[in-house]
């Protein structure tokens, strides 16, 4: 509208303090500070500050042992038995191990190592029953004390459903009680804390005194 | 008032050109702004693109194919855009147990890799709120925890995100429906129909939109090519966007990426009309409750407390 | 047809034609409009990021002025109830430049809506898909426009009138009038409605908000009238009988009252009842955990409101000079009680629990002078050619008066009581 204002105020000079020779010179300076100026607001970032995008992984946080569970040592895949068949184990009691340092043992009242494994094929565990199974059947293991979240893993509540929820549609891999819990050692809580991923870095937080978050 | 004059003399005629050729140049100038203007952003067919729900399969298709140009020139990766429909017989649940949530934020940075939002200014569709042992008001949730391990002995988790309600307040107040629900329950926004007025974000109970401030951020080696129309797909500057429970994956029969990558398994998605589904067995086993019952909008996420003895109970003594 | 082209040839002509005083005020108003224009280019190319808004925070300054402005809109005609129901001759004059005053209040708001926009340029997709009736945006839309279209019907039919020495046709004018007091009342409802149906916002979810904002645009409209029309009085021709102030000095002093009433039933409920609905009003008035960029703002106000509403009680406001300064109080303390002080404090806290401040960028606040410049720019213009055709120094068998002499005669200019 500036010039349809200004194209007619030149015709009619009256005094004052604004001449109408000078809007002009004024809407052309008001044009050079407008084209100097340029962005009057300085643009905000808030990015998300760098971290391992390894912990993106879907995988399960620990590896589970086959049907029998092999262990590589020295190139050659040996299982249990490989071992044991040999090195027999002097005594069930519960004692410091010379073998399987790694082992911090705390499971409630299961104190020996044949509560869970089976004392003559060290390849398999043994239920509480007496019956035999592989470590890839832990669940029947672990459902004979855990009953109710046997029965919630048994619907899906409990644990790690990944893949498909359609099973129509692909393929479901449920993780079963040793893919997230230490069997040997199940605190509380029942997986050892980690490290969180960067909180939120949104625009123009401030803390009360108006200075910004970092 | 000296000179009234009717006509123009040649001294009055300089004063008003000069006066116009300024007015003009200041206008100019004002504008000036506008021609770093991203013109990718303003073409005739970009103009005419009809409603998502007006569009034919053959408009659809050549939309598509123009979007996969556009995100290439721009991301270096030609991408693969879809259109999933919904299926019939689905609607989508969400279940979170908030007693095995532990806080760690992996399903906040999941979902931005997935879904393409942009990383500054940052764009995350989850907030997880750390709370007090003792209270379930979400006011006294601290968005911002810092620490070296989580969880925190003394606070419980809570991830929010879209609650693809039944009765969405974000979808009643769009002036130009370029939000609605769809017949698997999820609410979803058509980027390209969005004019920025932000009134859904200001509608939500559960501070669930987001605005794109300024043309997002995305490094090219970061994005994510498998796309479709109505979720992941690159977003513009000054559009709403949020959760859509991946719905290209989702539909696809695939769980969500917060899911997929929750490391205790707290997250539980399916189908709530097949009885035999996670979520169905979880509703109808576990006590379940939705966020802010109160403002009735009949949220499809759900909460529960399942399986976590706190630290009084397995103490350090234990 | 012809002649209507010459008309409005020869009314754009008489907006370039004044004393350098009309001038002067048109450069400014020149000068500050395209610095906003030029804000805005910068918001257009860089987004909203360039103000102070976030996703916390997502409405700010813009939408706070078009809350104001559409209570201006809205009261600025309710001039016409007095006249035509209770017959108050002496604002029988005066309607039109409340009807010229809420059209550039209205256009004021659409353009603060246009700068809201992320998408600007997509705004025609209202008109393919519209949300009505469900959405109240979509309403406001409606109700703004077809009440900038009835005004802009009454004053320009009013002006055509006058100017062709016609009697105006009752049957083109008095229902139209009747129908905008009416609507008058709708826009600013519908827009409080905007608020009110959000039920995750505590704040603006109170039935008492609508009410509150009809009686805050009765007291800052006609506030604006009062004092415009002493401009026009001073400056032009018009006579602006000394009744007339004093009728529009009554509504707004009982308009200012109803409000402040409403507030206090609205502060009672919320800090008796301490629900945890109460925190957004803590904000605003008290702080929240350290937070307190409004409080400042909103005591301003309150006490604005309140000694305005005092000298409005005394017989001081019975002079010209106290009532302009207890108007002009009203104003300012109305615009930040329903600007920021309702529109800022609904977003803090978020519905989250989460804390982030607002704080409009210069940017943010250049395009809302640029707004309110071109909106008096507007005004200035209609005002300017209303009054020649009024006092009847232009129709359309005169020639354009090129001299500026629409100054009234030095005797109306004397101070005056408005008893």
């Amino acid at each position: 509208m500036s010039q349809r204002k200004t194209s007619r105020n030149g015709s009619h000079a009256t005094p004052g303090w604004v001449p109408g020779w000078a809007l002009g010179p004024i809407l052309f300076a008001l044009a050079v500070w407008l084209h100097a100026s340029g962005l009057l607001t300085p643009i905000p970032h808030a990015a998300t500050p760098p971290f391992d995008h390894a912990a993106l992984s879907t995988a399960p946080r620990r590896q589970i042992l086959g049907d029998p569970p092999t262990l590589k040592i020295n190139d050659f895949d040996r299982t249990c038995m490989d071992c044991h068949k040999i090195f027999k184990t002097p005594t069930d009691k519960p004692r410091p191990l010379n073998q399987h340092k790694n082992i911090h043992m705390d499971h409630g009242p299961n104190v020996k190592c044949s509560t869970c494994h089976d004392w003559d094929d060290r390849n398999r565990l043994v239920r509480p029953d007496g019956v035999s199974i592989p470590f890839t059947k832990v669940v029947d293991q672990c459902g004979q004390c855990h009953v109710r979240i046997r029965y919630d893993w048994g619907y899906g509540i409990h644990g790690r459903t990944n893949g498909y929820w359609d099973p129509k549609s692909g393929p479901q891999e449920r993780r079963i009680c040793t893919e997230c819990h230490d069997p040997h050692n199940p605190k509380s809580p029942a997986m050892d804390p980690i490290s969180p991923l960067p909180g939120p870095h949104t625009l123009r937080l401030t803390n009360p005194h108006g200075e910004h978050d970092q | 008032m000296s000179s009234s004059e009717p006509k123009l003399d040649r001294r009055s005629f300089f004063r008003a050109s000069l006066g116009a050729v300024g007015g003009l140049a200041a206008l100019a100038a004002a504008l000036e702004p506008l021609k770093d203007f991203d013109r990718s952003d303003l073409t005739l067919d970009q103009f005419l693109q009809k409603h998502y729900k007006e569009m034919s399969a053959e408009d659809m298709q050549k939309v598509l194919d123009r979007i996969e140009k556009e995100v290439e020139k721009r991301y270096d990766v030609r991408p693969e855009i879809k259109d999933v429909k919904p299926r019939d017989g689905v609607e989508f649940v969400y279940a979170l147990n908030l007693g095995a949530c532990i806080g760690c934020r992996r399903c906040v940075h999941a979902c931005v890799a997935e879904n393409n939002q942009s990383r500054d200014p940052e764009i995350q569709y989850i907030r997880v709120l750390e709370m007090p042992r003792g209270s379930i008001d979400i006011e006294e949730g601290n968005h911002h925890y810092e620490r070296p391990k989580v969880p925190s002995p003394d606070h419980f988790y809570m991830p929010i995100q879209c609650q693809q309600c039944e009765n969405p307040p974000c979808v009643k107040v769009c002036p130009v429906e370029a939000t609605w629900q769809e017949p698997d329950g999820l609410t979803v926004i058509d980027y390209d129909w969005c004019i920025g007025c932000r009134y859904c974000e200001a509608a939500c109970p559960y501070w669930a939109r987001r605005f794109n401030f300024t043309e997002p951020s995305i490094p090219k080696d970061d994005l994510n090519p498998n796309m479709s129309y109505l979720s992941n797909r690159p977003r513009k500057q000054g559009v709403m966007e949020k959760c859509h429970f991946c719905l290209h994956r989702t539909r696809e029969g695939r769980m969500p990426a917060c899911l997929e990558v929750c490391p205790v398994g707290a997250r539980k998605f399916g189908n709530i009309r097949d009885p035999e589904s996670e979520v169905s067995k979880i509703l109808k086993n576990k006590h379940v409750f939705v966020l802010k019952q109160e403002v009735g909008t009949h949220p499809r996420f759900f909460y529960y407390f399942d399986e976590d003895y706190g630290p009084a109970i397995h103490g350090e003594g234990r | 047809m012809k002649e209507y082209l010459r008309f409005l040839g020869r009314c754009f002509a008489l907006s370039f034609i004044g004393d350098w005083r009309y001038r002067l005020w048109m450069l400014i108003l020149t000068v500050i409009a395209l610095v906003g224009l030029h804000s805005w280019s910068e918001q257009l190319v860089h987004g909203l990021i360039t103000t102070g808004m976030t996703d916390q925070v997502s409405w700010g300054l813009y939408i706070a002025n078009f809350t104001f402005l559409v209570g201006v809109a809205a009261a600025a005609a309710m001039m016409v109830i007095p006249v035509y129901i209770y017959h108050r001759e002496e604002l029988h004059d005066l309607v039109i430049f409340g009807e010229l005053l809420a059209v550039a209040a209205i256009i004021m708001c659409l353009l603060f809506v246009t700068v809201d926009l992320g998408r600007p340029d997509r705004f025609m997709h209202i008109l393919w898909r519209f949300n009505f009736p469900i959405s109240m945006l979509a309403w406001d839309v409606i109700v703004l426009n077809v009440y900038l279209l009835l005004n802009l019907h009454i004053c320009g039919y009013l002006i055509w009138c006058v100017y062709r020495k016609r009697k105006p046709s009752r049957v083109f004018f008095i229902p139209f009038v009747f129908i905008a007091s009416v609507w008058a009342i709708s826009i600013h409802t519908v827009t409080a409605f905007l608020y009110v149906g959000l039920g995750g916002r505590p704040f603006w979810n109170a039935a008492i908000i609508a009410p509150r904002f009809i009686a805050s645009a009765f007291a800052a409209g006609p506030a604006i009238m009062i004092l415009t029309l002493q401009v026009i009085r001073h400056y032009t021709r018009i006579k602006v009988l000394p009744g007339a102030l004093a009728m529009l000095r009554r509504i707004v002093t009982v308009s200012l009252a109803i409000n402040m009433f409403l507030l206090g039933s609205e502060l009672f409920t919320e800090f008796y009842t301490q629900s945890a609905h109460v925190v957004s009003a803590k904000y605003l008035y008290f702080g929240l955990d350290g937070y307190s960029a409004l409080v400042p703002w909103i005591w301003v106000s309150v006490f604005l409101d309140s000694l305005a509403l005092l000298i409005l009680f005394t017989p001081g406001a019975r002079t010209v000079r106290w009532l302009n300064i207890s108007c002009a109080m009203m104003i300012v303390g109305i615009w930040i009680e329903k600007g920021m002080g309702l529109i800022i404090p609904g977003f803090v806290p978020t519905p989250l629990g989460e804390i982030v401040e607002y704080k409009p960028t210069l940017n943010e606040t250049l395009i809302c002078l640029g707004i309110w410049a071109f909106g008096a720019l507007i005004y200035t213009i209609l005002v300017r050619v209303t009054v020649p055709v009024l006092t009847g120094r232009l129709t359309f068998d005169k020639d354009l008066p090129m001299d500026v002499a629409d100054s009234p005669e030095p005797a109306l200019i004397e101070k005056e009581s408005l008893t």
